[in-house]
């Protein structure tokens, strides 16, 4: 797979009328700083998933029992002010931007230079599929030791973009698909899977 | 030795301090986003106020007369420490943000363009109902009497909505409907409806009223109340159609579809008037081909023929029945007393029509409806009425081609209600920024 460049991603994202074949990245506030050979940067949206640490002595996402949300608790934070993250913690945000990908793309979302120097990682699950639909999760990590302010709107991320050869049309995961706020983990649908690891 | 009956002033003085810092306290606790901690700022400041006028010394050699004037100023602004404490209550329980953010933003904005300075409070509710909370008009009246000489310093409009349907973003274009009673309050709507039909009307109106319950005092008071309550109903439905046009008609049909009899009303006019209404307001506007049937279940039902009154009815129904009857006497006078309001403000059915199947496209495959891509790379985009209208328009003709996607309705309308979201902020973020 091959870095797709700065103009072809204009093109796409530009000067492709059509839908199976446009990339999809709305709104780009500033086209000139947001796009690059490869890669365009993302902002950080307003909502977010915190985890309520208290209510529970551990996470088990396998367990049917377990509902997620009962740990975790949805933040709003209007663009603009800032959201401590402290040394270790763990906080779900989203971009800003709204994403599709042909079935001919394929993106890795990493965290920007700049807040990586700061201790600051953003996505851990970095792949992008091709069709993907929605708003992207990012799994939030302060792995420094100074508390971080992070602000709704700021440029945190970046999308590498790969070509993909021989692209099938496939039908896309429609697990998270179409999402605008962060997604709880839906793994305890996959206890089933594991059920059958017991028999080994 | 028995304790001393305590002091009007003191009394004064501690509540004046405990709703200080009870709201000084929500502002901090509640209310992270700095909106919600500005209302619950102007509750704080009327406080210090009542504080500092208790705390003033009662002066030396009193006499009766003076003393008895100061107990009853105090017991004012005891009185109006209670009112305020009615706003704590509502704020404490209030959800701006659990309706998402896009909307309440949206709706802030929409009361702004009308209301200088007007702020909007949301509140889930656990009754199924949309509604507007006169709280902060009950609050002007102890502020008058109190003399403090101010008045909320920002207009405020406190609404409620069913906590279920807090995430059913499509329905909230009901919230047109309580934004204009947020307007009548504030620009007197419903008695410049009755200023503008007239004396000769009024007197026609009270001399039937009169004869139809037959010379009751207390029964015609009551019809009168009733008609007025009626035309603020009936000046907000318009007022929704004037800011969300086909929206808007299309969120009440779908809210009044389990309506038991749509042609009586109650504390409220009888649906199908409403319904008939907004759809005549549609065509004065010509957006009435995007509704297409704005009477939903009840197409053959005449609505906007008064009743006739059965003399064996009770005297509520006959109270409502000769409402029926009068309210009739001021469609028209509601009609130009909300346009006059709207001149040149109304939401562009113009603008929609030509952006509708773009929009339509978008929605088809899954993109928020805020902008599309031309062919020479720039890009169109849209207001957050089209927007609103698109989703709704898109809702109610079936959108052609979901179904082969493989979704449910839940997750169709949920689907939608994201996009439309998604669609209003990036419009908001354009418009601000682009």
């Amino acid at each position: 797979m091959s870095v797709v460049s700065r103009a072809r991603l204009v093109k796409l994202l530009f000067n492709t009328t059509s839908f199976s074949e446009r990339l999809v990245v709305m709104p780009i506030i500033d086209p000139a700083r947001q796009i690059s050979d490869g890669s365009v940067d993302v902002r950080l949206g307003s909502y977010f998933i915190v985890t309520r640490s208290a209510r529970v002595g551990g996470l088990n996402p396998f367990d049917p029992q377990a509902i997620l949300s009962s740990y975790q608790e949805r933040l709003y934070v209007p663009y603009g002010w800032p959201l401590w993250i402290h040394p270790g913690t763990f906080v779900l945000g989203v971009t800003l931007e709204y994403l599709r990908l042909p079935q001919s793309l394929y993106a890795d979302v990493t965290t920007r230079s700049s807040w990586a120097r700061v201790g600051l990682n953003i996505a851990s699950a970095v792949a992008v599929h091709p069709g993907f639909v929605g708003c992207l999760t990012l799994e939030l990590v302060n792995a420094g030791n100074t508390p971080v302010a992070i602000y709704p709107g700021a440029r945190i991320g970046q999308l590498v973009f790969h070509d993909v050869p021989d692209a099938a049309p496939a039908e896309s995961s429609k697990k998270y698909a179409a999402q605008i706020w962060p997604q709880f983990a839906r793994l305890s649908g996959e206890s089933e899977e594991l059920e059958k690891w017991k028999h080994l | 030795m028995a304790p001393s009956p305590p002091q009007l002033g003191e009394v004064v003085r501690i509540r004046a301090t405990y709703t200080q810092e009870f709201f000084e306290g929500l502002g901090q606790r509640s209310f992270p986003q700095p909106y919600l901690a500005e209302v619950a700022a102007l509750p704080v400041e009327l406080a210090k106020l009542v504080l500092e006028q208790a705390t003033i010394a009662p002066p030396a050699g009193e006499d009766a007369t003076a003393r008895h004037a100061r107990e009853r100023q105090l017991k004012r602004y005891g009185f109006l420490l209670e009112h305020v404490h009615r706003v704590a209550e509502f704020l404490e329980s209030s959800e701006v943000l659990a309706i998402p953010a896009s909307i309440a933003v949206f709706l802030s904005e929409t009361v702004q363009r009308l209301i200088p300075d007007g702020k909007l409070v949301l509140r889930a509710d656990t009754e199924f109902n949309y509604s507007f909370d006169p709280l902060a008009e009950s609050i002007n009246e102890p502020l008058e009497a109190s003399g403090l000489g101010v008045s909320l310093p920002t207009p405020l409009g406190l609404f409620k909505f069913p906590a279920a349907c807090r995430d059913d973003s499509l329905l909230h274009a009901i919230l047109a409907h309580e934004v204009g009673h947020f307007l009548d309050q504030f620009h007197g709507l419903s008695q410049a409806v009755f200023d503008r039909a007239g004396d000769a009307v009024l007197r026609t109106v009270e001399s039937e009223l009169h004869s139809a319950l037959n010379s009751n005092d207390a029964q015609v008071d009551a019809a009168l109340q009733l008609l007025f309550e009626w035309v603020g109903e009936l000046v907000s439905d318009l007022s929704g159609v004037h800011l969300l046009g086909p929206a808007f008609a299309l969120a009440m049909r779908e809210f009044f579809e389990f309506e038991n009899d749509p042609t009586q009303g109650e504390s409220h006019p009888p649906t199908l008037m409403r319904l008939d209404l907004i759809h005549m307001e549609l065509q004065h506007l010509k957006w009435i081909e995007q509704v297409m049937e704005p009477r939903g279940i009840w197409p053959d039902v005449p609505a906007l023929a008064p009743p006739v009154i059965l003399t064996g009815s009770s005297s509520e129904e006959r109270i409502i029945e000769a409402v029926h009857q009068q309210v009739m006497k001021y469609l028209d006078a509601c009609r130009e007393i909300v346009r006059e309001l709207f001149h040149g403000q109304s939401f562009s059915g113009s603008a929609f029509t030509p952006v509708e199947s773009a929009l339509a496209d978008l929605l088809t495959n899954h993109l928020p409806p805020a902008e599309s891509v031309r062919s020479d790379g720039s890009s169109i985009g849209y207001s957050p009425e089209c927007i609103i209208n698109a989703c709704w328009i898109f809702w109610a003709t079936g959108a052609d081609g979901w179904k082969a996607a493989g979704y449910s309705d839940y997750d169709k309308r949920a689907l939608l209600g994201r996009l439309m979201l998604k669609a209003l902020e990036i419009t908001r973020i354009r418009t601000r920024l682009g």
